[in-house]
């Protein structure tokens, strides 16, 4: 009679990790979807404030377009690190770095015209460090959300070329969908301001939703 | 090679030719920010469609390394024969879409396999691993824009750039072959598709090159039909001039109208009545700002005030003074000594010579739908302007029929009519000034390059000029257009978004 209750206990915390598991698979690409699309609502706007601050002739344009992609490419640096160094943690970690992104978002048009208002008549090295000091901590929290999450999934499925191509799939579905949604309606409706609002609102509600998660033991992940 | 190495080579080709798509789609679309904003989306639909093949591609294949190299042929292929298939297809905008998305789709169907083929698994470390081949990927798409921007655009035509690109692309596909030790049947499958694919891309290049047709892809996506006269290309932007005997040549910047070759205020072709009477409403322009000089046949005319002893003329397109050199009249005009050229933004100019004043400022502002118009019809920016301005200054910009953009002035400056489709501003009214008896005697001694433009039997022109008939009110214009006018601000963007064209 013990060795069966036993057993039955097995089970079901067996089935318990495999419904957690496939349920953490399922909230991933939603969330990753949103979090793709909201990056890019923060692409458009953020360049156009600041193109209007330093320029929109190609000099200026180039720097800000760069900076902006070196600050992805040190976040995906930083995400590796924060991957392998929080292990059991990445779901928790990339609702961290969403709700920083979040926060930064609502009020990240006003930081950025305190940063123009200071450093837009000053030489090119100048605007360049400042348009890269603005960014650093917004991009690298964005650059740094695919290995974290390719790296949880890989974990789960054990395939890394499986992982990247799925969650890079959804998360370029959501910036393609978002850069659409931006033109066609945000920016029309509630212009810079409501657009970086929305996307804000996304981050946190991304945020919360991968807390949960990590709340009732659903986003627990594997080792390396 | 290594997948890091691959990575930042598919980066690279990948954000260069987005690159060459934004500049060639938004040309073709008269530069709307919606056209913008279908390339980045059709871009992004390719990469992620990419992405999604490429992890099955992991999941079920063993030879990953031919996949890419493939892949990356592929591509390349698509790429430097683009402005075949442009010149070649129907002038449909529609057209060009899958041309956009299938370079995404086949390069970005390395990515995961990239990633795949760079990440140890089981060492404690999957993280640091992966992240070093995205990184090395949005280097290659930091580098691949720059490169593009700065260096080949610089010296060649877009259409040429497509063709460079791809055979910088076919070069990759065989050397990621040669690399990787392919089985030998791929090998030569990629070496003679490469050779194939070269051959084509070297017959239609030096085609092109030598036959002197390297604006035929310009010549197709141009919305005005007509003998092109002279194309000018540079990274900042596309100039082309249509060949008009009678009216003056048309330039088309961007591919949307941008004015006239004319200087005759008798032909009028380009509505030189809202510079020439600007004379009679500004008190003595000694200092005037000139944002967008176009083809320069405006700064032709305000050389010819009186009282002009400096022009500072701020112009983006280094394009446009090429072009000019090629026009007597606005060759002589940008030579004029008391002229200062600046290429660069209006804004930086102003922000970065805060001390500057001026008499007289003229805007020639594109249409209020284009990409980016805002950053010149806000707010913000008049009212930048109007700190530079003396107090009896006179601004005066084209609306281009923006009613927004009438509503905006008037929002900045006490006194703001519009003069045809002109915003004329002034801390007075300025009206007065125009009906004055002095005002057509003001006129008649413009005198451009020496010459007057005003001959004796140029009464009725002068008068016409003057006529109260071209004024109108904010609630005039207001009732003509059948709305309000909303104030345009650096960040509602109306004129682009809301009531740009679609």
């Amino acid at each position: 009679m013990e060795l069966i209750l036993s057993s039955e206990k097995r089970s079901t915390a067996s089935d318990e990790v495999t419904s957690a598991a496939s349920l953490i698979e399922a909230v991933l690409p939603p969330l990753f979807f949103a979090s793709g699309f909201a990056a890019l609502c923060y692409q458009v706007a953020w360049q156009r404030a600041l193109f209007g601050w330093f320029g929109v002739d190609l000099d200026s344009v180039s720097v800000i377009v760069s900076v902006f992609m070196l600050g992805l490419g040190g976040g995906a640096l930083l995400g590796g690190w924060l991957a392998d160094r929080f292990a059991q943690h990445r779901i928790f970690v990339f609702s961290a770095v969403e709700l920083t992104i979040g926060l930064f978002g609502f009020v990240s048009l006003d930081v950025i015209d305190a940063s123009g208002l200071l450093f837009a008549n000053k030489p090119l090295p100048v605007m360049v460090g400042a348009t890269f000091l603005v960014l650093m901590a917004p991009t690298f929290a964005m650059g740094s959300t695919l290995p974290v999450l390719v790296t949880e999934l890989t974990m789960r499925i054990g395939n890394v070329g499986d992982s990247t191509g799925r969650l890079y799939y959804i998360n370029t579905l959501g910036a393609a969908v978002g850069a659409l949604t931006a033109v066609y309606a945000l920016i029309p409706l509630f212009g810079l301001d409501g657009l970086t609002y929305a996307a804000a609102a996304i981050n946190v509600t991304i945020a919360v939703t991968g807390i949960v998660c990590v709340r009732r033991g659903l986003a627990k992940g594997g080792v390396n | 090679m290594p997948a890091q190495l691959i990575s930042f080579l598919v980066g690279l080709l990948s954000l260069s030719a987005e690159t060459l798509w934004v500049r060639t789609y938004a040309f073709a679309n008269q530069s709307t920010p919606i056209a913008i904003a279908v390339v980045l989306s059709v871009y992004l639909l390719g990469i992620a469609r990419g992405a999604s093949v490429g992890g099955g591609f992991c999941r079920t294949s063993a030879n990953l390394r031919e996949i890419v190299a493939k892949c990356v042929l592929a591509a390349s292929a698509v790429i430097a024969l683009t402005p075949a298939f442009i010149i070649a297809l129907p002038r449909i905008p529609l057209l060009l879409l899958p041309l956009i998305f299938a370079p995404a789709f086949l390069l970005s169907i390395c990515f995961p396999i990239c990633h795949h083929l760079g990440t140890k698994l089981g060492t404690g470390h999957v993280g640091k691993s992966l992240s070093r081949v995205y990184a090395a990927n949005i280097l290659g798409s930091v580098i691949g824009p720059l490169v593009t921007n700065f260096v080949v655009l610089e010296r060649v035509t877009t259409q040429m750039a497509f063709i460079i690109l791809g055979a910088l692309g076919m070069c990759i596909a065989v050397a990621i072959a040669l690399a990787d030790r392919l089985n030998s049947s791929i090998k030569q499958m990629v070496l003679a598709g490469t050779a194939f694919a070269f051959g084509l891309t070297f017959v239609f290049g030096a085609g092109q090159a030598s036959t002197g047709a390297q604006n035929q892809l310009i010549a197709k996506l141009s919305t005005r039909d007509g003998e092109i006269r002279h194309v000018v290309e540079t990274r900042q932007g596309i100039v082309v001039t249509y060949k008009d005997d009678v009216a003056g040549d048309a330039v088309f910047g961007g591919n949307v109208y941008d004015g006239r070759t004319n200087i005759d205020p008798r032909i009028n072709s380009n509505g030189l009545n809202r510079v020439i009477m600007l004379q009679a409403i500004t008190p003595t322009p000694r200092r005037v700002l000139m944002i967008g000089l176009s083809v320069g046949s405006w700064q032709y005319i305000i050389g010819g005030f009186p009282d002009v002893e400096r022009m500072d003329v701020v112009e983006i397109n280094p394009g446009y003074i090429d072009l000019a050199r090629n026009y007597g009249a606005q060759n002589k005009a940008i030579h004029d000594p008391r002229v200062n050229l600046i290429i660069g933004d209006g804004r930086k100019f102003l922000r970065q010579n805060p001390d500057a004043k001026y008499d007289l400022v003229i805007m020639n502002t594109t249409w209020h739908w284009r990409m980016y118009v805002s950053l010149l019809m806000s707010r913000e920016f008049l009212s930048l302007i109007k700190s530079h301005m003396t107090p009896e200054a006179v601004l005066a910009f084209n609306t281009t029929e923006s009613i927004d953009a009438l509503k905006t002035a008037a929002a900045v400056f006490p006194h703001v009519y519009r003069y045809d489709n002109f915003a004329v501003a002034a801390e007075t009214d300025w009206r007065v000034r125009l009906a004055d008896k002095a005002a057509s005697e003001k006129l008649r001694l413009i005198a451009p390059a020496g010459k007057p433009l005003f001959g004796p039997r140029d009464g009725d022109v002068v008068a016409d000029f003057l006529d109260s008939s071209h004024v109108q009110t904010l609630d005039e214009a207001e009732i003509k257009i059948g709305r309000p006018g909303e104030i345009i601000t650096d960040r509602n963007l109306i004129t682009e978004y809301r009531y740009g064209r679609r």
